[in-house]
C-alpha cells in the first residue's frame, strides 16, 4: 500500500513550493505532485487599465530574481499588440541584456545545485562556502561570472536588478562607445571562466550520474540511472532570445496553449502517513497531517498540445541543437552548455552594435486591442507574456512564467525516483516561484529588535 | 575586475506593488536628486537584494552597506529607525533556505563583521497581505512623509 510523504517547503530555489509524494514500500515514488504554494500573483488583474509603459515595470516586480526576463517579455508583448517594430540597435542591446542575465542566473544556479553533488572521486558532498580547494576557486569563479553578468546588465539595462533602459519601442538610450568597449572586455574576461565553470560542473554532474548512491537522511539512497526521466515534450521559442507575434514565422503558438485548473491535475486530499525527521532542513511533514494539492496549488496548469511540457535549457538545446540527454543530470548539463553561448552572444551583439544608431522606433502606435504575445527565453525557460493594448491602455495581460510550465512536467519526472532524491530532480529545473517579501525584525523571543526612533 | 559595487552601497529593498513595502525603492528614487560622492552607489534592489546584490559584495571593496527597507518594529506608520546589523538575530545559514523563507538575515549574517552594515527601517502603514488579491502602488501618506527624513539620515550617514 502506498504511503504519503510531504516535503514542505522545498529549499535551495526561489519561492515557496512543496512536494507531495505517494511512495511504495521501497520508498520509490509512484505519483509525485510538485506544486507552488506561493500565493496567487494577480498581476494580470492589476495590469488592466494601466498604460503600456507601466505594465512592464509592474511585471518586473513580480519576482526578485527574474526582473530582466519579465521586463523584456512584458515590453515585447506590448509592442506585439501595438505593432511596434524596434530598431536593430535596440534589439542588439536587448540581446546583450538577455545573455548577461542568463550568464548570471546560471552561475547562481550552480551555487544552489552544488550541495547535492559530490567532489568527483570522493564521497564528499560539496559545500560551496568551504574555504578548501578546489571548491574555493570554483566559488570565486562563480562570483566573478555573476558579477560580470550583473555589471553588463547594469551598463546596458540601466540598473543591475530592475532594468530601466528597455521601453516600449526599443531602448531609452544607446550605450556609449566606451561602455560598448567595457561590455566587450567584460565578456572576453568571462570566456575562459565560463569554459572552466562549464567543464567543472559537467564533470560534477556526470560523476553524480555514475554514482550508485547518495547520502540522504543519514543513509545511502540508491541513485537510479533514469533519475528524473519523463515522457513529456519540450517547448522553446529560440536558443537565446525569443519570438513574438510580430515575427514573420513565430515559434510559439497561442492556439496550442491551454491552461487548466490545478483541481483537474493534482491529487485530492491525502493524509501524510510517513515522515522522516532526518530529512534536511527540519525533516519532512509529520505523519497525521493533511495535504490537499489540488486545493493548495497556487498556479494554473498550462498545457501545450494538450500536455505539460518542459521549458528551459534542455528544451532549447533539444529543439534547436538536437541535444538528447534526459533526466535531472541531462537537464543540469544542458544548462552548463549554455554558458558559452551566453558569452559569445554578448560579444557578437556588442560587435554588431552601432553606438550612434537610433534605439527608439520613430512611430509608436497606441494599439487597437489586438492580442500580441512575446515568448522570452528566460534563463529558467520560456516566459510568455500576452497583452491587448488599446489607445495606450492595457485591456488584458497574462504571464505564463517558466516554472509554471515546469511544475506538472517535473511532477511526472518524479515517478520512479527514491523520495529522498525528489528535490534533486526539482532543483534541476532551477525553479523560480515568485512572491513578495518584506522585512520584520524580531529576535528569538519574538521581541522587536529596533531600538531608536529618528525624529 | 572592476567591481559593480563601490566603497559605500545604499540598497533600497522592497516591492512597489505592495504599498509601503515600496519604501526602499522610493528612497533610492529620492536620492537621485542628489549628487552622491564617487565612492557611493544607491541602488533599487527590489526583491532580489539578498541573492542578486548582498551575496556578491566584496568586503575588500565595500566597507559600508546601508539597507533601506520597511520594517515592523512596533512604531507608528512613518516612524523611522536606524539599527546596526549587530542587533539583528542570527540568520539560519545552516538551513540554507531560499530567498523568501530566509529573508535578509542570512546574507547579512554572512557580511557581519566584514563591513559596517546599517539598516534604516520605516514602520509601514499598509502592506497588502501577500495572499490577498489587493495591490497598492502608492505609499501611504505617513510613509511617503518619511522619505525625505530618511534621505537626510542617509546623507548624514555618508558624512560620518
Amino acid at each position: 500500500m502506498s504511503k504519503v510523504v510531504e516535503i514542505s517547503p522545498t529549499t535551495r530555489h526561489e519561492g515557496h513550493s512543496k512536494l507531495v509524494l505517494k511512495v511504495n514500500d521501497e520508498g520509490i515514488i509512484e505519483r509525485g505532485d510538485w506544486l507552488s504554494i506561493t500565493p496567487v500573483r494577480g498581476v494580470e488583474k492589476l495590469a488592466i487599465g494601466k498604460t503600456y509603459e507601466q505594465v512592464p515595470k509592474i511585471a518586473s516586480r513580480v519576482c526578485g530574481i527574474c526582473p530582466i526576463a519579465h521586463t523584456l517579455a512584458a515590453t515585447e508583448a506590448m509592442e506585439a499588440s501595438m505593432g511596434v517594430e524596434i530598431p536593430d540597435d535596440a534589439y542588439l542591446l536587448r540581446i546583450i541584456l538577455q545573455a548577461a542575465n542568463r550568464l548570471h542566473s546560471h552561475a547562481l544556479h550552480d551555487i544552489l545545485a552544488l550541495p547535492d553533488m559530490y567532489l568527483p572521486g570522493t564521497d564528499t558532498k560539496i559545500n560551496p562556502f568551504t574555504p578548501e580547494e578546489p571548491v574555493r576557486s570554483v566559488a570565486k569563479r562563480i562570483q566573478t561570472l555573476r558579477m560580470i553578468g550583473q555589471t553588463i546588465g547594469e551598463i546596458v539595462g540601466g540598473e543591475a536588478v530592475h532594468p530601466s533602459n528597455p521601453r516600449v519601442g526599443g531602448m531609452y538610450k544607446n550605450i556609449t562607445p566606451r561602455a560598448k568597449a567595457k561590455v566587450y572586455d567584460l565578456a572576453k574576461q568571462a570566456l575562459p571562466l565560463a569554459r572552466a565553470q562549464m567543464e567543472f560542473m559537467i564533470a560534477v554532474f556526470e560523476n553524480y550520474g555514475k554514482r550508485d548512491w547518495a547520502e540522504m537522511c543519514g543513509r545511502e539512497v540508491a541513485i537510479p540511472k533514469d533519475l528524473g526521466f519523463h515522457q513529456q515534450g519540450y517547448m522553446a521559442a529560440d536558443p537565446m532570445y525569443g519570438s513574438s507575434s510580430l515575427d514573420e514565422h513565430p515559434t510559439w503558438d497561442p492556439a496550442r496553449w491551454l491552461e487548466v485548473r490545478p483541481w483537474d491535475w493534482y491529487m485530492g486530499e491525502e493524509e501524510i502517513t510517513m515522515d522522516d525527521p532526518a530529512y534536511p532542513v527540519g525533516g519532512t511533514t509529520k505523519a497525521g497531517a493533511k495535504a490537499w494539492p489540488q486545493m493548495q496549488a497556487c498556479t494554473g496548469v498550462p498545457l501545450y498540445d494538450g500536455q505539460p511540457v518542459e521549458v528551459g535549457p534542455r528544451a532549447r538545446m533539444s529543439i534547436f541543437k538536437n541535444y538528447d540527454r534526459k533526466g535531472a543530470i541531462g537537464l543540469n548539463i544542458a544548462r552548463e552548455m549554455e554558458y558559452m553561448d551566453s558569452v559569445y552572444k554578448m560579444i557578437e551583439a556588442a560587435d554588431a552594435l552601432n553606438t550612434s544608431g537610433s534605439t527608439v522606433a520613430d512611430v509608436i502606435p497606441q494599439g487597437d486591442g489586438e492580442i500580441g504575445w512575446a515568448a522570452n527565453e528566460a534563463p529558467r525557460g520560456c516566459d510568455v507574456h500576452l497583452a491587448k493594448v488599446r489607445n495606450g491602455k492595457v485591456e488584458w495581460f497574462s504571464m505564463l512564467v517558466p516554472t509554471t510550465w515546469n511544475f506538472p512536467t517535473c511532477s511526472r519526472a518524479l515517478t520512479g525516483a527514491p523520495w529522498e532524491l525528489a528535490e534533486v530532480i526539482v532543483r534541476a529545473y532551477d525553479p523560480c516561484v515568485s512572491c513578495a517579501t518584506h522585512m520584520i525584525v524580531l529576535d528569538e523571543n519574538n521581541k522587536l529588535v529596533a531600538q531608536k526612533l529618528l525624529e | 575586475m572592476e567591481g559593480l559595487f563601490p566603497e559605500i552601497m545604499i540598497a533600497g529593498v522592497g516591492n512597489e506593488l505592495f504599498g509601503d513595502d515600496g519604501f526602499g525603492p522610493a528612497v533610492i528614487r529620492a536620492l537621485a536628486d542628489y549628487e552622491l560622492p564617487d565612492n557611493v552607489k544607491a541602488m533599487d534592489v527590489g526583491l532580489g537584494g539578498p541573492h542578486l546584490i548582498f551575496s556578491m559584495l566584496e568586503p575588500e571593496v565595500t566597507k559600508k552597506l546601508i539597507i533601506v527597507d520597511c520594517m515592523d518594529f512596533g512604531g507608528k506608520p512613518g516612524d523611522v529607525t536606524k539599527i546596526p546589523a549587530d542587533l539583528l538575530p542570527e540568520g539560519r545559514q545552516e538551513r540554507y533556505m531560499d530567498a523568501h523563507s530566509g529573508n535578509l538575515l542570512d546574507p547579512i549574517g554572512r557580511l557581519k563583521g566584514k563591513m559596517e552594515i546599517i539598516i534604516i527601517g520605516c514602520q509601514p502603514g499598509y502592506i497588502p497581505a501577500p495572499d490577498s488579491e489587493d495591490f497598492a502602488l502608492e505609499l501611504s501618506p505617513e510613509v511617503q512623509g518619511a522619505v525625505p527624513k530618511t534621505v537626510t539620515v542617509i546623507l548624514q550617514e555618508l558624512e560620518s
